[in-house]
């Protein structure tokens, strides 16, 4: 069973993804500029589905930061009520 | 849902889009660009449902909606054009034997046919059934249209419309962004500081242009099509791939681009490894959810060394990627101009890895499915494509070559081999992967311990001192009569101070003396140095000066040219005291010294000791299967090491070394009599010579005398057509070795036995190492090991010296020489030879490195910079190549050649020697080799091309803007882009008037080098097969267009008549007018009927035709037949297919020199369009054609009157077109549509006006022929009929026609070109008949008739490059008019013979409208 996603476990998400330290990581930062690519993408939406929440890849890839996806993400957690995509 | 853009709209393209489109322009015959795939559905579908799902979602495409077109300045532009004409292709293969297989066959098959991007629509649909319950639905798109995202895009709306249409659900919104928003995002970003920044990461990153390196040394544009094979990675294989690819803290993606960069560095060495990789080029953008084409390539570089594992380099290619990806943005082309890395060899990037993780888990009203790629696109070199297939199936690896470069077999070898790699890779991630793996192969031990040559020889001349060990000119000499001689000399030597340790130069011509001279050195303890007497002089002074012979051997006639060197004149047998001797050289002492070419510019001296020489002979020996009683030829020269095998292997086995007379390779068959006079059973021949043997031997021109029984060759590549020739003609019962080694290894160290059973004919291996020596490969790299590698190098020559070193990788590091060879390992365990890992290059069995030649040139006056390039030409033509600057004035390139033939040995005088005003360098001031090696200039300097070379500077000075530019210089180094390099080609090909193809201006990126290639147009491997595709295609007939109802009777009411503007049509619309009381309705190209109507007019008012008293009846409709429904409004079409009775159709765009493509539409399609308005109504077609589509009289005596298959004589697009025109109607005949074929011949004008079609072929060449005063002898004879009675009788047959008859319009005899030639003499035109390709040769290159009519015959006969006389062939066989003639009986309609009188008639207009200035004499 998967830790449920919180916003450490977010963080912690992206800086293995990043190659930084999680308290490191600016939520303000842009994914693009990051330097993620689409399968490091499609690979964080695979795990947060599996930790509860429901987002696919095109919604974060569309999105223009970190902060953004967090929000997503928290919208989306179980138990949330689940917005209409 | 956003709504489609208005009717005509256009934009200029996206940039990932101009991209595709400019590739599409190379060869824009190409189905490359079609990509596609196809989803399986497991389990029932409704077609009817599905093709509304599909024509649903595609009219929510805009993308899909879309039409392509060029402006005057080849720019392209994308029109919308919404409700685009389309059908999916729906079939039922359950009953197939493989539905499967078959269903694969159709998308293969589709996917070959290009696709007018201007008239066709970019995508096809197939649904294909294979089982009851399961369906494939294949979906092809250009690639100019969507990307593989797009795609995916497009597949998943499909997948949601079409279930909520069976379950009838509301189908909601596509969710579909505009094109708009995403041209709206690329102009914003165009315009932005990330754009400055993106660009200024990605030139700094490459500024050193680094060197690109693959799986192979060459390079080729895209072929039509690619090779792929496919392997599944199991779910477990895949689980392990990314629980690595976490325990490496990267994605499995990373993992799979270390792997690929590891193993291109193990292939070749390359320290470092750039990868193309595809990248989706969305993240935050609109794009996302708009179906289109946004994809970029990142070039990404990755350093490699031996030190590496998986986990080292997944870690550099993540970080690479982190660095490189938030400028992925900037285009791949952008970055390559900004670079100069367009046009020519330049590469920005190598093999590419295509990551595709989309998430693809489409379910169709609930069935599961799976997505599988068909195409990819087109395949630069080799790309990996990675697709993460649905849940838990693990990975699909399909890995594509271009076909230019790989063959099935490299194909399957690579990816073996890099499959193998992976798996290595993640079984052990820290294990050093980086190293480049070795093959052994060994070549077992020696049958017994090696023995000095001279034991050898000694003990021949003790136990058989009669055989006789040299023949030459008729002169023998035993075997105790050598060793007495030798002996003698060994003592003359030795009371001079010669003995072990010292070297000693053999200056002599091949012969009993040079052989001699051979022993009589090593019986005195020294080594020798074969030096060729006949060397320019600087060149033996550089041998002497590296060599330094104690002593040089020669005779009377040579010794002067060895003034200032201590010298033995063998003829001299007087001379000097003799002194005893010590041969009994240690296995380590000196046995010879050969010269070859070195990398550091000076030739460099090979040292071989005995012992090296001993291993050589007994290993060789053994593989032969040399006997005493065999007779050797000695062919090869002394400072050749070949002559070291003929010498050595014959006197050690104590047979007959026969000496090669001079004039015996006269010719091949003298040289074949002259073999077998001589009782030859062994021939050593360079395989440069045997290639021209073998062709010889198969054509029967000579046999090969009974006695050879082995042939060894070697030197250079052998080429399997002649291998193959070989076996055909000799077969198996002689042996044949193919010999391989370098001078390093003494002679020989790889053979294979060519006449033992063939694996594989396309093949030719170089075998196995000879006992006592083994091969490594390491990498792709043949390194050799074993006691006959030489001593080293005479007189150290550090960078070369390095090349003898251990081989750590192998235990005990044994000592190896590195051969600079690339090979590879075949599937029978032989080696098969690939190519040089460096520059040098291989020419008549010379080594050459470049570098020394170069340092030759440099050595001349007035010489500046010098580069050499090896060149291969199309015909397997080696040769060499000099680029030179030189201040001023130039000298003449003979004299270069002549001065370097003073200091080179010929065949490193460079062949084509050029002069540029300066080098092409890399960035790092580097000579740029590869834009050098594609300087591509024919061999013989024809016609200098000074007006075509000024025509294209012109063009391309003024779109680059650019004052002075030199004939030399290359486009794209003068910031040429892609897009101008399309429009100079559009507009040459104008100005020239003839087809001036894009691919050559990237080939040819110098106006020099264009040129030439344009003069000598078009190589063969330009010229299209029989027919193409397209036409084969296009040629049939849907199976819906069926004529429907009963034939129609009674007289005719309205007629439909098509061309009624041309030279024919106004006669045929005054000849309807005449017999029937039919309304004519004549669709013209016109903005309004009024215009239409006034072509009309105009028309008749050209042909002299006075306006028919009821012309009421003509209804001119303003239409194009080359648009759907030919152009006309629906409704108008609608109302023809219902009342119209009979349909002429005239129309055709007449062009020789259009090619197919340009020409589909308003030829083959509107026929096509035609029987589709004739079916409802069973409405009879009368098709006019031209006898053009006949085959030529060399494949057919007889053009009969009937349908033609498909022939080759079918080979410009006009011919092709109206040959497909002629196929759809005979499919039409055959499912009982009333048609008749019309064929003419050359239609002249009518007699009463004298009207001459300036058009016309044959009018336009008298046109420009009679005032140069030269005419040629095109043909023997053809039919000349009057356009006027050739409408009477087509519209008489027409309208009486047994359906499906074919007429032929030749029913009188043809006119002779002897007594055409002699009428226009006797008009008063005073004319030379010479053959065509003189004609063509002579004719003033000012004529603008004469251009076309020359370009037509160049791509007519399809062979511009050979200087021969060969003549197109235009002449038909006998043409049958027997259906003409017996429907014509009676009828009162019959044809004039054309005379002397009707010529005149004709010349006189010509003279009246100055086509033809009057002749010498006659006033106008």
């Amino acid at each position: 069973m998967p830790e449920p996603l919180t916003l450490d476990t977010f963080r912690a998400d992206l800086a293995e993804f990043l190659h930084q330290q999680p308290d490191d990581v600016d939520l303000d930062e842009n994914p693009l500029y990051a330097g993620l690519d689409s399968l490091r993408i499609t690979t964080l939406a695979e795990r947060w589905r599996s930790a509860g929440a429901d987002v696919s890849f095109v919604e974060l890839a569309e999105r223009t930061s970190f902060a953004e996806w967090w929000q997503l993400l928290s919208e989306r957690r179980a138990g949330a009520a689940h917005a209409d995509a | 849902m956003p709504m489609p853009e208005p009717h005509g709209d256009r934009h200029p393209l996206l940039a990932a889009q101009e991209g595709i489109w400019t590739g599409q322009q190379l060869d824009p015959h190409s189905p490359a660009y079609n990509t596609a795939e196809y989803v399986h559905i497991h389990g029932a579908v409704d077609p009817t449902v599905f093709e509304k799902a599909l024509r649903h979602t595609i009219t929510e495409v805009e993308a899909l909606n879309v039409r392509f077109t060029t402006d005057q300045d080849g720019r392209p532009w994308q029109v919308q054009a919404p409700g685009v004409d389309w059908n999916p292709h729906v079939a039922d293969l359950t009953d197939a034997p493989d539905p499967h297989g078959a269903a694969l066959a159709w998308m293969a098959q589709d996917l070959a046919r290009p696709v007018d991007l201007e008239h066709e629509p970019v995508f096809g649909h197939a649904l294909l059934r294979t089982a009851p319950d399961e369906f494939l639905w294949y979906h092809r798109v250009h690639h100019i249209a969507l990307d593989g995202f797009g795609l995916s895009l497009v597949a998943r709306r499909v997948a949601q419309v079409y279930t909520a249409l069976v379950e009838d659900a509301p189908l909601g919104e596509s969710g579909f962004g505009t094109l708009e928003s995403v041209r709206r995002e690329e102009a914003a970003y165009r315009a932005s500081d990330r754009f400055a920044k993106d660009r200024a990461y990605w030139t700094e990153r490459f500024a050193d242009r680094p060197a690109v390196a693959s799986l192979t040394t060459e390079q080729a544009l895209p072929d039509r099509t690619f090779l792929r094979r496919v392997v599944d990675l199991d779910p477990g294989e895949t689980e392990r791939l990314r629980a690595v690819a976490q325990e490496l803290s990267v994605t499995w993606s990373d993992l799979m681009l270390a792997v690929t960069a590891a193993y291109i560095h193990r292939v070749g060495g390359a320290p470092e490894v750039v990868l193309s990789l595809p990248a989706m080029g969305r993240l935050g953008s609109v794009s996302l959810r708009v179906p289109c084409m946004v994809r970029n390539i990142l070039p990404l570089r990755v350093a490699v060394n031996e030190q590496d594992s998986l986990r080292d380099l997944a870690t550099r290619v993540a970080a690479e990627l982190r660095s490189g990806l938030p400028h992925q943005r900037y285009r791949y082309e952008e970055l390559r101009r900004d670079l100069k890395l367009v046009g020519g060899k330049r590469r920005l990037s190598g093999p590419g890895v295509n990551i595709m993780p989309f998430e693809y888990d489409l379910r169709f009203a609930g069935h599961r499915s799976t997505v599988h790629n068909v195409s990819a696109g087109p395949v630069d070199d080799l790309a990996v494509n990675v697709y993460d297939r649905a849940e838990g199936a693990g990975l699909r690896i399909a890995v594509d070559a271009n076909p230019h470069l790989y063959d099935e077999t490299d194909l399957a070898f690579h990816q073996r081999e890099l499959l193998a790699l992976l798996r290595e890779a993640i079984d052990a991630p820290d294990h050093v992967i980086g190293r480049r793996p070795v093959t052994v192969l060994d070549g077992g031990p020696l049958p017994q311990p090696a023995r000095p040559v001279l034991n050898l020889i000694a003990a021949h001349a003790a136990r058989r001192g009669s055989a006789t060990a040299v023949e030459h000119d008729g002169r023998t000499i035993t075997y105790a009569e050598l060793f007495g001689s030798a002996r003698g000399l060994a003592r003359r030597l030795a009371a001079r101070g010669i003995g072990q340790g010292a070297l000693v130069g053999i200056a002599l011509p091949r012969g009993i003396d040079a052989v001699t001279a051979i022993l009589g050195v090593l019986l005195s303890g020294a080594g020798y140095c074969p030096l060729d007497p006949d060397a320019p002089e600087s060149r033996r002074q550089t041998l002497l000066d590296s060599a330094r012979p104690a002593l040089v051997i020669t005779s009377d006639a040579h010794a002067a040219r060895f003034a200032g060197q201590s010298v033995l004149r063998l003829d001299a047998s007087d001379e000097g005291a003799q002194a005893r001797t010590d041969p009994s050289a240690a296995a380590d002492g000196l046995a010879y010294v050969l010269y070859t070419s070195g990398s550091t510019g000076r030739p460099k001296g090979v040292e071989i000791s005995h012992g090296s020489l001993a291993t050589f002979v007994a290993g060789a020996t053994q593989r032969y299967g040399l006997r005493r009683e065999d007779r050797v030829l000695q062919f090869a020269p002394l400072h050749f090491d070949a002559s070291v095998e003929e010498i050595f292997l014959t006197l050690c086995t104590g047979a007959t070394l026969v000496v090669r007379g001079d004039d015996m390779t006269e010719s091949v068959p003298r040289f074949l009599r002259a073999v077998d006079r001589l009782r030859i059973s062994v021939l050593d021949l360079p395989t440069a010579y045997w290639h021209e043997m073998a062709y010889t031997l198969s054509t029967g021109a000579a046999p090969l005398p009974d006695g050879v029984r082995t042939v060894i060759i070697g030197g250079e590549a052998a080429l399997p057509e002649r291998v193959n020739r070989w076996r055909n003609t000799v077969g198996p019962s002689v042996q044949l070795f193919n010999s391989y080694g370098p001078t390093e290894a003494t002679v020989v160290a790889t053979v294979a036995a060519l006449h033992e059973a063939v694996t594989d004919p396309g093949d030719v291996p170089i075998g196995l190492p000879l006992p006592g020596m083994r091969a490594a490969v390491v990498g792709g790299e043949l390194h050799l090991i074993g006691d006959a590698l030489a001593r080293g190098y005479r007189g150290a020559d550090a960078p070369d010296d390095a090349r003898f070193a251990p081989l750590a990788q192998l235990p005990g590091s044994p000592r190896s020489f590195r051969t600079g060879d690339l090979v590879r390992l075949g599937a029978d365990g032989q080696l098969r030879f690939l190519g040089r890992a460096d520059d040098e290059f291989k020419i008549s069995g010379h080594r050459v490195h470049p570098s020394e030649v170069e340092a030759a040139l440099l050595a001349l006056p007035h010489v500046r910079e010098a580069a050499v390039v090896g060149q291969v030409l199309p015909d397997g033509t080696r040769r060499l190549a000099a680029h030179v600057v030189t201040d001023d004035p130039r000298p003449a390139a003979a004299g270069l050649r002549e001065k370097l033939r003073a200091v080179l040995p010929s065949a490193m005088v460079p062949s084509s020697v050029r002069f540029t005003d300066r080098l092409p360098r890399t960035s790092t001031g580097k000579i740029d080799r590869n834009a050098l090696g594609v300087v591509a200039d024919e061999a013989a300097p024809a016609e200098p091309a000074d007006g075509l070379e000024q025509a294209i500077i012109h063009i391309w000075s003024r779109i680059l803007g650019v004052e002075h530019m030199a004939p030399e210089d290359d486009f794209f180094d003068l910031g040429a882009q892609s897009l101008q390099a399309i429009q100079v080609a559009n507009r040459l090909g104008v100005e020239l008037g003839r087809e001036v193809r894009v691919a050559w201006l990237f080939e040819h990126p110098t106006a020099a080098g264009l040129a030439r290639h344009l003069e000598h147009r078009p190589d063969p491997a330009d010229t299209p097969p029989a027919l193409p595709e397209t036409v084969v295609a296009d040629a049939r007939l849907e199976d819906g267009i069926r004529p429907a109802g009963p034939p129609l009777s009674g007289a005719p009411r309205t007629i439909l008549l098509t061309g009624a503007t041309g030279f024919v049509g106004p006669h045929l619309l005054a000849e309807l007018l005449r017999v029937t009381d039919a309304e004519i309705v004549c669709p013209v190209r016109a903005a309004t009927p009024a215009e239409a109507a006034d072509r009309i007019r105009q028309a008749l008012a050209r042909q002299e035709i006075p306006l028919p008293a009821d012309h009421g009846r003509i209804t001119a409709v303003p239409a194009d037949l080359a648009r759907p429904e030919l152009g006309l409004a629906p409704s108008r079409f609608a109302e023809l297919a219902d009342t119209c009775d009979v349909i002429v159709h005239n129309a055709a765009t007449v062009s020789i020199m259009r090619d197919y493509t340009s020409l589909r539409a308003a030829n083959t399609e509107a026929t096509r369009r035609l029987l589709r308005m004739a079916a409802p109504r069973s409405i009879p077609i009368h098709l006019v054609s031209t006898l053009s589509v006949a085959p030529p009289r060399t494949l057919s005596p007889e053009v009969a009157e009937a349908f033609f298959p498909p022939h080759p004589g079918l080979v410009s697009g006009y011919q092709q077109s109206k040959w497909a025109s002629e196929r759809l109607l005979e499919q039409a005949a055959e499912r009982g549509f009333p048609v008749s074929v019309h064929r003419l011949g050359r239609v002249v004008g009518a007699p009463d006006t004298g009207q001459v079609n300036g058009r016309d072929f044959l009018w336009s060449v008298l046109a420009s022929g009679i005032p140069a005063g030269i005419l040629p002898l095109l043909f023997e004879a053809e039919v000349w009929t009057p356009a006027d009675y050739v409408a009477r009788a087509v519209v008489r047959l027409s309208l009486s026609a047994e359906p499906g008859t074919v007429y032929n319009h030749a029913p009188v005899a043809p006119i002779r070109l002897a007594d055409l030639y002699d009428w226009v003499e006797e008009y008063g035109y005073p004319v030379k008949r010479i053959p065509l390709a003189q004609w063509r040769r002579e004719l003033p290159r000012s004529a603008d008739v004469a251009a076309t009519t020359g370009a037509f015959f160049d791509s007519f006969t399809g062979d511009g490059t050979t200087e021969d006389d060969s003549e197109p062939e235009l002449a038909l066989g006998h043409v049958r008019a027997d259906n003409v003639l017996r429907d014509l009986e009676g009828t009162g309609v019959s044809c004039p013979p054309a005379d002397r009188a009707l010529l005149f008639r004709y010349l006189d207009h010509c003279v009246r409208t100055g086509m033809l200035p009057p002749p010498p004499g006659r006033g106008a």
